[in-house]
């Protein structure tokens, strides 16, 4: 699962709440927006089979959706560098609640963000569009095949007629990157055969992700080019409606291991106050042939070792995470903590390095909080 | 201290006395503080520049052909290749039911550059006030400033009809957000509302480094171009004749207070001579008693002066919304409704309050300090000196008339014409004594030596004239200020109904780029007869005869006789209408002619393949901010070929039943009804505009008359209360109270009438001046007086009823004391 409440959060706080700071909607709504009714759009069931390439492009019937992808690099000399670009479409309205006579009437709304983290700082942008297509030309939008999302001149796109190699492209003033991304292993349907359940009652959303990329190419910083290369993860999700309404934010991994598996794992943190139940956690070790491992709730340990003040906020920024079921027990600490998203709905998103015993407990990745009020 | 106090202890027996110094202090000061308040905000509004959301663009760019609007795509491959320093704006104007005209302006919220978050921070902050899906969705938002939305008499919530029979989006109340007279919506249901699908009025440049700016431009398509902010006309600059007139009108008012002022402190001080006489018995020298004099008269200013500047600010905060009206429709300019108005001190008022207050109390302090010490206190309005005061002024009064005579013949600038008028206004004060005193003096030869009562009034009022003329100066002042501007405002719109009937030429007018053959084949089948022609119009840069680059609207006039008669010349070359038609010279626009200097007779470059075309003639062209000139069609199509029309009008004879065209044509072309005005509505739209242009002149004028109402009121009741002598004598001759009220009211009935007798003939000698020196200078507008006398009828009634009432409220309480009493009254 990624980021649902996010984006659900930054798009329907953006259109229907209006443009406060994400603390503030935290705290006068919390989750509230999120347990929205769906009514009106399509909704997210386990008996329906996902389909490619179909299924890289848009699903418009559906409220929220995102093509989200996060890299760990390294230039020349072997400093770390990450870049983070990412679409999110959000259908303001049902579809087809009111007719749209001209393409600027189009309900889907494209929100773009990308972000370079280099060894001392962190740079952080954002766009929005709508969707519509104005003849031949639209501002933003995805096609499936040869699949393209864009937004301005910000893209993610296949080069060639399959759905990999890509290349990503995005400029801002003086800073840039331009990757090109090589698959090095399968795409990976997550929970059941891509249909990941989010509530008891068996709500959820489909999600997929591509965690094994290639990258190299340059990132452009105050306008200086710096060539680097590293690893990609992609990841695909959209529903309808994700979350209950206790949650008040997230905290979430993405890590690449030095033997080639990956470690996906978040927690949704509950209210204080709002239920005696525990933070719910969710885990899957993919192995390096795209096989993968779930694990349970009681299956994880999570421990914050140390935190930190950015941004008015006191930040975990050290964590450890143990399953012994796997043999796992790693500590994970934020590059440096500048990664900060000061954008219209701030967040935390960065790369983060990896440590313990043996290449199984070591590596890189990238790592996301959420919903932790300024001070 | 002491002796203020004691000097005071007069107001405190006297308050109504003290009420008319300051009301003297305010008036004088309302309407200036309030002009200047006016004038202040307009500047910072200038100063602040064009700005969307918060969002303050640099440059715009726009489509070479001034007047075509830009395909909105061109505008999305731009943003495709990263310039998201760009967004779009779609400009258009509508006609609410009412015929008022209304600017819409279209944006898209997902495209101005991090300008959502300054519209909370800047805005009121409550998250309510911001609603992306309400702005950019069905059933919209239409956002306007709290100042516009009681202006058109609407609330937040409510839908104004437009006279296409749609509705606009639910107004939505914003404030904070530099609105003024502008209202924002999402641009697709602009669109949508206007028919004007695909199309985009300019695309805004935000601030973005130079290097991406440039590039921005290498790439622009070929019909585009960039116009940086700093290229763009000067609003200052264009208005600047406007604002000059506003605060011509509150140094009117100034002086109106002014008058007031002399008149408050002159009773005032005469009634305190008893009192100084015995204070300088008591050992108080001059200078003390002049700087205890001073200082009291200091603090009535301090007072008067901040209650005048705050009313003044009350009186801006409403007028406000109107002056931005006037603005949008004579300029096209566009002020902000600021939820407060920029501080701008009160010190200019009082300083000048202060400066003129003090000269006002010169020649009554000299006077009061002077009496002779031992000598019982005389008689204060000594004939003989009044006489001497009123040749004075009569002199002065000539003079000044001479000067504004010249004035107007030679003025070559606003600020000389309003100089000329002013001395044409205090010039008509002046002589009212003068000629007032004359007046009486004829009517008292004609009075028959049998009527006593008669004679007895007349030569009162003679009398009267010494310590009323100053009030009456003010109230003739006002007067001739409000007949002129009326007489003006009323041969204006004359003018502009007459001028509008002859170029309103054709029956229908169609709006927008129309395939013209299609259109003229199809009438030719369905309703043989009409004749369809194309209007164009573009904006063109050429230097003018001095050699400055202007901006020129170049516009085609249809083919046919009925759209060359419609062109009435006040200036022109032998022969000119001929040799027009023929495409042989232009025609320039009065303000053409005024302003840029242009001369019949004069070569100009029209285009490339016309580079010697002389100027045969001068026309009227009322309300357009722009420079004008006007080649024949063909002219126009062999400059500038790839021009697309601007609109077309259709014209028939009288029995066409034009309905049944309009309706047919909608159908036809699939036109939104909106795209379609006939010459009526057309008409009546144009005069509404001038109607509502006037608004503000218009109100400002009925303050001036209110002003002079008040001043009156306390001139009259201040002399009445020094009448009490005369009320006792005569009853003591045996003059009923009926009869002596029946004097008192004929006798300023009489004084009010004689006034008029000034206001009518430099009422219209100031409306004159207006019409022949101020507005050509102003706006480079001219047109002919037609004097309003119904207007000079109700002012005499207005004046005469004015003080009937000033003159019965005071009087009541004399009539009703005993002669005994009054007698008693007056030995204090």
């Amino acid at each position: 699962m990624r980021r649902p409440a996010l984006v659900l959060f930054f798009l329907v706080a953006a259109l229907e709440a209006g443009c406060n700071s994400a603390d503030q909607t935290f705290r006068d709504n919390d989750f509230a927006v999120l347990a929205q009714s769906a009514e009106g759009y399509a909704e997210a069931r386990p008996d329906q089979a996902l389909k490619f390439p179909r299924d890289h492009g848009p699903h418009p019937g559906f409220r929220i959706e995102w093509w989200y992808l996060t890299a760990n690099l390294q230039d020349t000399s072997g400093k770390p560098y990450g870049a983070q670009w990412t679409l999110f479409r959000l259908a303001a309205q049902p579809p087809g609640l009111h007719e749209a006579k001209n393409p600027w009437q189009s309900e889907q709304v494209y929100m773009a963000h990308f972000a370079i983290t280099t060894p001392r700082g962190h740079s952080a942008f954002q766009r929005y569009s709508r969707g519509g297509e104005h003849g031949d030309a639209a501002r933003a939008g995805v096609n499936a095949m040869p699949f393209t999302a864009w937004l301005d001149d910000w893209s993610l796109q296949s080069t060639g007629s399959d759905w990999l190699p890509m290349e990503v492209r995005a400029r801002q003033d003086n800073h840039a990157i331009r990757f090109d991304l090589e698959g090095t292993g399968p795409l990976v349907l997550q929970g059941e055969e891509g249909f990941s359940q989010k509530h008891p009652n068996g709500g959820g959303s489909f999600y997929y992700s591509q965690p094994f990329l290639q990258v190299s190419g340059e990132v452009v910083v105050d306008g200086t080019a710096i060539p680097v290369t590293g690893q990609a993860w992609l990841d695909r999700e959209w529903s309808s409606q994700f979350l209950q309404a206790d949650q008040s934010g997230w905290d979430w991994f993405s890590l690449h291991l030095e033997t080639g598996e990956k470690l996906m794992l978040f927690q949704l943190r509950r209210q204080e106050g709002k239920s005696s139940s525990e933070d719910y956690r969710h885990a899957v070790l993919i192995t390096s042939d795209g096989g993968t491992v779930s694990l349970s709730p009681d299956q994880i340990g999570l421990e914050v070792l140390e935190e930190a003040a950015v941004a008015g906020r006191l930040l975990p920024l050290h964590w450890r995470i143990e399953i012994p079921q796997i043999g796992r027990d790693l500590e994970i600490e934020a590059l440096h903590p500048d990664q900060w998203m000061d954008v219209d709905f701030p967040y935390w998103e960065g790369a983060v390095t990896v440590s313990g015993n043996g290449p199984g407990n070591r590596g890189r990745g990238y790592m996301e909080l959420t919903g932790y009020r300024a001070e | 201290m002491m002796l203020i106090r004691t000097l005071l202890k007069h107001y405190r027996r006297h308050p109504v006395q003290a009420l008319f110094l300051l009301t003297g202090i305010v008036v004088a000061n309302v309407l200036l503080a309030g002009t200047l308040l006016i004038n202040a905000q307009a500047r910072a509004s200038y100063e602040e520049g064009e700005n969307y959301l918060s969002a303050a663009p640099i440059g715009q760019i726009r489509h070479k052909a001034s007047s075509q609007a830009i395909d909105e795509r061109d505008y999305i491959r731009l943003r495709r290749q990263g310039f998201d320093m760009l967004a779009p704006l779609l400009r258009q104007i509508v006609r609410t039911a009412s015929d008022e005209p209304l600017e819409l302006l279209g944006i898209d919220v997902f495209a101005m550059p991090q300008a959502e978050l300054s519209i909370i921070e800047k805005g009121s902050g409550d998250r309510a006030d911001f609603d992306f899906v309400g702005f950019a969705y069905a059933p919209y938002q239409l956002w306007v400033a709290p100042a516009r939305l009681g202006q058109l008499g609407s609330t937040d919530g409510g839908r104004i009809e437009l006279a296409s029979g749609k509705e606009l989006p639910p107004l939505r109340a914003m404030s904070g957000q530099q609105l003024g007279h502008r209202m924002l919506m999402d641009i697709g249901a602009l669109q949508l509302l206007t028919g004007s699908a695909g199309e985009i009025s300019s695309i805004l440049v935000f601030p973005a480094p130079a290097p991406r700016l440039a590039e921005m431009i290498r790439f622009l398509p070929a019909q585009l171009e960039y116009i940086d902010g700093g290229d763009a006309p000067d609003p200052a600059e264009l208005t600047r004749s406007f604002h000059l007139n506003l605060a011509a009108m509150g140094l009117l008012a100034f002086v109106v207070g002014i008058f007031l002022i002399y008149n408050a402190l002159a009773f005032s001080y005469t009634d305190r001579r008893e009192l100084i006489r015995k204070l300088r018995l008591a050992g108080i020298t001059r200078r003390e008693l002049a700087g205890a004099l001073l200082s009291e008269l200091a603090l009535f200013l301090v007072v008067g002066t901040l209650f005048g500047s705050w009313l003044g600010a009350r009186m801006a905060a409403w007028l406000l919304p109107g002056v931005g009206r006037t603005l949008a429709q004579l300029y096209d300019v566009y002020i902000a409704y600021p939820d407060g108005l920029v501080p701008s001190g009160v010190w200019l008022p009082l300083l000048m309050t202060a400066v003129a207050a003090t000269l006002c109390v010169l020649f009554p302090l000299r006077e009061s300090l002077n009496t002779p010490m031992l000598e019982r206190w005389q008689t204060t309005w000594q004939q003989q000196a009044v006489m001497r005061r009123d040749r004075l002024m009569s002199w002065a009064g000539l003079a000044l008339l001479t000067a504004a005579g010249l004035l107007g013949v030679y003025a070559e600038s606003l600020r000389v014409a309003l100089a000329g008028m002013a001395s044409l206004l205090l010039g008509t004060a002046l002589l009212l004594p003068a000629v007032l005193r004359l007046l009486l003096g004829g009517l008292e030869k004609q009075v028959p030596a049998q009527r006593p009562r008669l004679s007895w009034l007349l030569a009162d009022s003679r009398w009267l004239l010494g310590p009323a003329s100053l009030a009456l100066m003010a109230m003739t002042l006002a007067l001739v200020a409000n007949s002129g501007l009326n007489t003006m405002i009323s041969s204006f719109r004359e003018a502009t109904d007459q001028w509008l009937d002859q170029r309103l030429a054709a029956d229908l007018y169609l709006r927008g780029d129309l395939d013209v053959a299609g259109l003229a084949d199809w009438l030719a089948e369905e309703a043989p007869g009409l004749t369809v022609a194309e209007r164009f119009r573009r904006d063109v840069t050429r230097p003018d005869p001095s050699g400055q680059s202007t901006v020129i609207e170049a516009v085609s006039l249809q083919d046919g006789d009925r759209f060359l008669d419609g062109v009435k010349l006040l200036r022109s070359e032998q022969d000119a209408l001929a040799r027009f038609s023929n495409g042989k010279g232009v025609l320039i626009s009065e303000r053409a002619w005024r302003f840029e200097g242009w001369q019949p007779g004069d070569v100009l470059r029209l285009c490339q393949n016309h580079a010697g075309l002389p100027v045969l003639g001068v026309y009227h062209d009322y309300g357009n901010p722009k420079s004008q000139w006007m080649v024949s069609r063909h002219l126009f199509r062999t400059c500038w070929p790839e021009q697309n029309a601007s609109g077309l009008s259709v014209s028939g004879p009288d029995s066409t039943d034009w309905n049944y065209i309009r309706a047919a044509m909608t159908t036809r072309l699939g036109l939104e009804d909106g795209a379609i005005i006939d010459q009526g509505e057309l008409k009546r739209a144009g005069l509404a505009v001038f109607d509502r242009t006037f608004t503000v002149t218009r109100a400002l004028n009925a303050l001036t008359l209110l002003v002079a109402g008040i001043g009156i009121f306390c001139a009259i009741s201040a002399i009445h209360h020094h009448r009490v002598g005369q009320q006792a004598l005569l009853s003591s001759l045996g003059l009923t109270r009926r009869e002596r009220g029946g004097l008192l009211l004929l006798q300023w009935g009489l004084l009010g009438l004689l006034c008029m007798t000034l206001v009518w003939p430099f009422g219209t000698a100031l409306a004159g001046y207006l019409a022949a020196v101020v507005t050509p200078l102003a706006f480079g507008w001219s047109f002919p007086l037609r004097p309003d006398w119904q207007h000079y009828l109700t002012l005499a009634v207005l004046a005469v009823g004015c003080m009937m009432f000033a003159v019965v409220l005071p009087s009541l309480r004399l009539l009703q004391t005993s002669p005994a009493a009054m007698l008693r009254e007056q030995t204090v």
